[in-house]
């Protein structure tokens, strides 16, 4: 019998301490606590803590708020935790803020728990202009600019400047003919005929194609409504405006010299390891592909390649952005104060330091120790140019059924090399199979 | 023929068994080692680096006493819960036995992917989000376990119970000293997979917990941020700390679990 009891007693107290570290943690109530979710680990992750740190010693003591990072596993995990939120009604369960990527803004856009960070900045007074464009209209919505652009990039050429040299080529592509050319004299074969590297690799989705699509005549769109900036799109314009055949014509010219490599993953790796010559990748991973290829072979960086001399639109904005939640708590004054001192020229200069996503403050660009920093290091030199001489309007697309269209472009552009079907009656599937994802969209919001 | 056997079964062994070895090696690589090429098996000059810097940049002693607690108490409750229900549904007679059993087992059909934001709902009205009870509570009732269990549990003759029940033996007492010594191979084998489970799940205890103090290791490597970077030594080794507590039980446990399977699987 004293045995049961104990068994129990001891049952009882573990329990117990299930919920015990359940309780929350309180503060004075004079402060106001703003929690911040986001997917920044690593040397992002250091420098969110540093930027937080910053502000709860500075700007937040004087008015008493306490900005609270939590990390919320990778970018889809966040979405995911966010959605689960959303759709549970438990809506004062959500952060005060929240740091999505760019997949993330079909899931988001229309939920009532948004603010409109536009609106948050016109209650301050605060002047939107001071946003590099091509930042703001890429989380711009029907006119609103509904979130605030923080971990931006773009799409960057990376090329083996040691292979260039023994190959005796000067300059870096500049067009798809160029990269064409560049990219046979690059390629080398062992004895027997197998490739021992690529002149460059790539397999182009979404991604890539944003650019050589959008960057044509200009600028053009990948779907109507702007590439869903203006409204829901219903279907594709890449097929009627020949961007597509113009562009793929050029693809297949660049397979048909054997340099090219339809490589879908660790591109990274490859190029690092020497194996392929040029690569493209986002401005985020410079840090990375410098530290992967150490000194191995000299790193060069250059402006993506445009598709011809006609392609003049340059690069679209990526990334992730800032979103501010309604969570019923009347902090949007305190949010809004704390987003102010994250965009401040000083703090994204200090973002972009370290860890290479560009400043979206348009002040930052004329600071004394920017263009020191830039001069310091070339590479990162060159992404700016190229975003600075970038249509703004060029933006990126935001469709329903992302990754169905991913891998839709992918699959459909390898099955048009391998299989040989030509730009024409490629173009053709792939606006079929697109509009039908779109429209299957359209019919279940109805 | 016969000799092909061990040959084929070495063969299968090695194929398990690299990842581990390389897992544990790598995580000894300086820097350099993982951009090597030809890529290298053993490190070049063992290093305890990776080691240091995860524990130093991550709070992974603590995110690793989270998890093992969870699948601990996780485990424990789950499998006590699925040997008394399969005991009432294998010896008892009540009404609805049948019914009951079907809608229990009908559960397995339910991806839980699907149910992830009903649970999530539930917990949180539970105000039970941020505590272990949170991170657990939905691994509880486990149909498998309960299934297996219960087949088990009918491969042991009635008469067996019914003679210990007439000698005055109570039901506890009979499950207690009689059915689990000769369940002991099913029941170990179920609560290693039921640790193993819970100790790995990401996902759920990612959503239920905000606070760092509360996190789990799973959560915590990605915090890491190390595969990002490509700076992949403090990774492996994190993985290797985590992998350690289950492969110590798997080791010490190993001979029941040989038992069971071949019991179970060779007919013996």
């Amino acid at each position: 019998m004293k045995r049961t009891v104990l068994i129990l007693t001891l049952t009882l107290l573990a329990l117990t301490s299930l919920f015990a570290l359940g309780q929350g943690e309180s503060h004075p109530s004079d402060v106001v606590t703003i929690t911040w979710w986001h997917p920044n680990s690593g040397i992002a992750g250091k420098a969110t803590e540093t930027l937080i740190e910053r502000f709860n010693t500075t700007i937040g003591k004087d008015q008493g708020i306490v900005v609270h990072g939590v990390y919320q596993g990778k970018a889809n995990d966040v979405l995911t935790k966010t959605k689960a939120i959303m759709q549970s009604n438990t809506t004062t369960d959500l952060p005060d803020l929240v740091q999505l990527d760019g997949a993330a803004v079909l899931d988001v856009r229309d939920d009532r728990s948004l603010i409109s960070m536009e609106r948050l900045a016109d209650e301050d007074g605060w002047d939107l202009s001071q946003i590099l464009e091509a930042a703001r209209l890429s989380v711009t919505y029907r006119e609103q600019m509904i979130a605030m652009p923080f971990n931006s990039s773009t799409i960057l050429l990376y090329y083996n400047k040691s292979a260039f040299d023994e190959a005796g080529i000067t300059k870096p592509p500049r067009t798809l003919d160029e990269l064409t050319e560049t990219a046979l004299h690059l390629k080398q074969t062992d004895a027997k005929g197998k490739v021992t590297r690529y002149g460059f690799a790539n397999v182009p989705t979404t991604y890539e194609l944003m650019c050589w699509l959008g960057q044509q005549n200009g600028l053009s769109y990948i779907t109507d409504e702007e590439n869903g900036h203006t409204g829901i799109p219903t279907r594709v314009l890449f097929d009627d405006n020949g961007t597509m055949v113009n562009f793929l014509t050029k693809w297949q010219a660049l397979y048909d010299t054997g340099s090219l490599e339809n490589l879908t993953s660790d591109l990274n790796g490859a190029f690092a390891s020497g194996r392929v010559a040029m690569i493209v990748a986002s401005t985020s991973n410079l840090t990375t592909i410098e530290q992967m290829v150490g000194s191995r072979f000299e790193l060069g960086v250059a402006p993506f390649p445009m598709v011809d001399e006609r392609a003049t639109g340059g690069v679209n904005v990526g990334g992730g952005a800032l979103w501010a939640l309604d969570n019923k708590s009347g902090h949007q004054k305190e949010t809004w104060q704390f987003i102010k001192f994250l965009t401040a020229p000083e703090q994204q200069l200090f973002w972009h330091i370290e860890t290479g996503y560009f400043p979206i403050n348009r002040d930052t660009y004329t600071m004394e120790a920017f263009t020191q920093h830039l001069k310091e290091n070339p590479r990162a030199g060159v992404a700016i140019e190229q975003l600075l001489a970038s249509n703004p309007r060029l933006q990126g697309i935001w469709v329903p059924s992302a990754y169905q269209i991913y891998y839709a472009f992918q699959s459909g552009i390898l099955k048009m090399l391998e299989e040989n079907r030509s730009a024409e009656e490629t173009s053709r599937a792939l606006a079929k199979e697109i509009d039908g994802y779109l429209s299957e969209f359209l019919r279940m919001q109805m | 023929m016969k000799r092909l056997i061990p040959i084929a079964a070495t063969l299968f062994s090695l194929i398990v068994v690299f990842p581990i070895f390389y897992t544990i090696s790598a995580s000894f690589f300086p820097y350099a080692d993982f951009t090597a090429i030809p890529a290298r098996l053993l490190p070049s000059a063992p290093t305890l680096d990776n080691y240091a810097r995860a524990f130093s940049e991550s709070n992974l002693l603590l995110f690793l006493t989270n998890s093992l607690y969870s699948a601990l108490v996780g485990t424990i409750l789950r499998m006590a819960i699925s040997i008394i229900g399969a005991y009432a549904f294998t010896f008892m007679e009540f009404r609805g036995k049948n019914i009951l059993f079907i809608l229990i087992v009908a559960t397995m059909l339910l991806p839980p992917d699907a149910l992830i934001l009903e649970n999530y709902s539930t917990i949180r009205a539970l105000r039970l989000t941020d505590t272990y009870l949170g991170i657990i509570s939905i691994t509880l009732l486990a149909p498998t376990h309960l299934l297996m269990l219960r087949q088990y549990f009918k491969t042991v003759s009635r008469e067996y119970r019914e003679a210990a029940i007439i000698e005055g033996c109570s039901d506890t007492r009979f499950l207690a000293t009689l059915l689990l010594p000769i369940s002991k191979a099913v029941v170990i084998t179920l609560a290693i997979h039921s640790f193993s489970t819970i100790f790995n799940d990401y996902l759920w205890p990612l959503l239920v917990t905000n606070r760092e103090s509360m996190r789990t290791v799973q959560v915590g490597l990605t915090m890491l941020g190390f595969s990002e970077n490509l700076d992949y030594g403090p990774q492996f080794a994190a993985i290797t700390v985590l992998m350690t507590p289950i492969l110590i039980t798997f080791i010490a446990l190993h001979n029941p679990i040989q038992d069971s399977v071949s019991t179970h699987f060779t007919g013996r």
